[in-house]
């Protein structure tokens, strides 16, 4: 049984990071799209509430339908769920104060100077501060984006959220409430583990965390 | 033929919800330093926030009417809300930033560096700093940054008498040193006086009166000097006037105006 667990809980934090990051990256992404073409921002936006509106399980069937029981299936739907708060946050957080733009647009700073004095070390602290959030958002998708391969045998089967289900089904109670305190322990270790680190790097670098 | 102003600001006009002020005629000539005080929530930080705006192409929100023109050069502005970017070492900031410097001017800002107390903070992050720290940072930053003009608005009001009259006459030196124009906003009647060559007096219909202090020399500049006390009084009869009913100020009773 803690074999069984042990490998769940690789393939549930596995899938969370890959499409973490993947939510993260595409956040990112739109944010820099939105800087560089300014007219686009308020339409992104829109589509981006509009988008984060639906719930990611709501979309199981949708994300089954496009990929079937493939990874990338799942890993989208993990980043689907993390990159449209992330990129709210970095809308929120990375933008410069009034006086921070006016100081550094007066001084008729070259575009590399205030992209690298200014927004970028922005983006980082307020990408670490989306990172936090995603953690805790990516987690939980988790277990929706696991219920794409419950019934799947392949060499990535497996996860918290599938172990879950199929215990549930057996049922075997209390190893599912086992399962379940797994996600519980991975998530909040993992969010404190995060926490621990970017605080760390962030005051060794001189970044405050947005 | 007179070289064109750095800034040539007429019969501008400035609104949100309600007015904020109107009429507003303000020149700032290469080398000149010019003061503007006036009642709190009046519209000086709008007003330089409209001038450096239209120093980088946009238009203020606030900006209504008038014409505004503003030199092509590089202006340090050191804002009331201080802007230190929190993620350098004051010591890589300001590094940065006087590489940027004309070089006549680097030993200048060296030394005022030194003067300002900066050296032992070199390796703090602005979070660590004092309000008073990070106005001095904040100003020598806008020196480093400035080309023929700076803009301060409320500089180095946190810090005590001797030491702000000290690094204000030590600003001075440094602008007079190297032409460098400034536009300054303040409460503080010892800033104005110890900084600005001509300090005007901002009402809601424009500006309402103005104290000179060319040809006043070395010798009298002294904030306390029986010249700087008669021009001080000055201000203060405008403001007061400017300011209707309010109650005077434990500043104004000090010197028994």
């Amino acid at each position: 049984m803690i074999e069984a667990l042990l490998l769940d809980s690789m393939w549930s934090s596995l899938r969370w990071l890959i499409g973490i990051g993947m939510g993260v990256a595409a956040a990112i992404l739109l944010y820099l799209f939105g800087v560089a073409m300014r007219r686009a921002r308020r339409p992104v936006s829109i589509v981006v509430d509009f988008l984060r509106a639906i719930p990611v399980i709501a979309l199981v069937q949708a994300f089954f339908a496009l990929f079937g029981t493939d990874e990338i299936g799942k890993f989208l739907m993990i980043a689907w769920a993390t990159a449209f708060p992330i990129y709210v946050h970095l809308l929120q957080a990375a933008a410069p104060t009034h006086e921070e733009r006016l100081v550094f647009a007066a001084a008729d700073l070259s575009r590399g100077e205030t992209l690298r004095w200014l927004h970028a070390p922005l983006l980082a602290s307020a990408a670490i501060g989306g990172i936090r959030i995603a953690l805790g958002i990516g987690w939980i998708s988790v277990v929706a984006a696991e219920f794409l391969g419950v019934f799947d045998s392949g060499p990535w089967s497996g996860g918290l959220g599938e172990g879950v289900i199929r215990l549930s089904e057996i049922p075997d109670y209390p190893a599912m409430t086992v399962w379940l305190a797994a996600f519980g322990v991975l998530g909040l270790g993992s969010a404190a583990l995060f926490d621990w680190g970017s605080r760390k790097v962030a005051r060794r670098i001189g970044l405050d965390v947005r | 033929m007179a070289a064109a102003p750095l800034i040539e600001a007429t019969g501008i006009a400035l609104a949100f919800d309600a007015p904020l002020i109107s009429n507003v005629n303000l020149r700032v000539d290469e080398a000149a330093r010019v003061g503007l005080t006036g009642r709190s929530g009046l519209g000086k930080t709008q007003l330089v926030e409209t001038i450096l705006l239209s120093a980088v192409g946009e238009r203020s929100a606030a900006y209504r009417t008038g014409d505004l023109v503003v030199a092509d050069t590089p202006i340090g502005y050191g804002p009331q809300r201080v802007a230190v970017p929190k993620w350098f070492t004051v010591g890589s900031f300001l590094d940065r930033l006087v590489r940027r410097a004309p070089a006549d001017r680097l030993e200048d800002l060296s030394a005022l560096r030194t003067r300002f107390g900066l050296d032992p903070l070199s390796n703090s992050f602005p979070r660590t700093l004092s309000g008073g720290e990070l106005q001095r940072v904040s100003v020598l930053a806008a020196l480093a940054l400035a080309g023929s003009l700076v803009v301060l608005d409320e500089p180095l009001t946190a810090l005590d008498l001797a030491t702000k009259t000290e690094l204000l006459e030590a600003t001075r030196e440094f602008l007079e040193r190297h032409s460098v124009a400034l536009l300054l906003i303040s409460h503080d009647l010892d800033v104005l006086l110890t900084l600005a060559q001509d300090i005007h007096v901002l009402g809601k219909e424009g500006i309402v009166a103005s104290v000179s202090l060319a040809g006043i020399g070395r010798m009298d500049s002294d904030i306390a000097s029986p010249i700087m006390l008669a021009r001080r009084a000055q201000l203060i009869a405008a403001l007061r006037g400017e300011a209707g009913d309010l109650v005077p100020g434990p500043e104004e009773t000090d010197h028994g105006v």
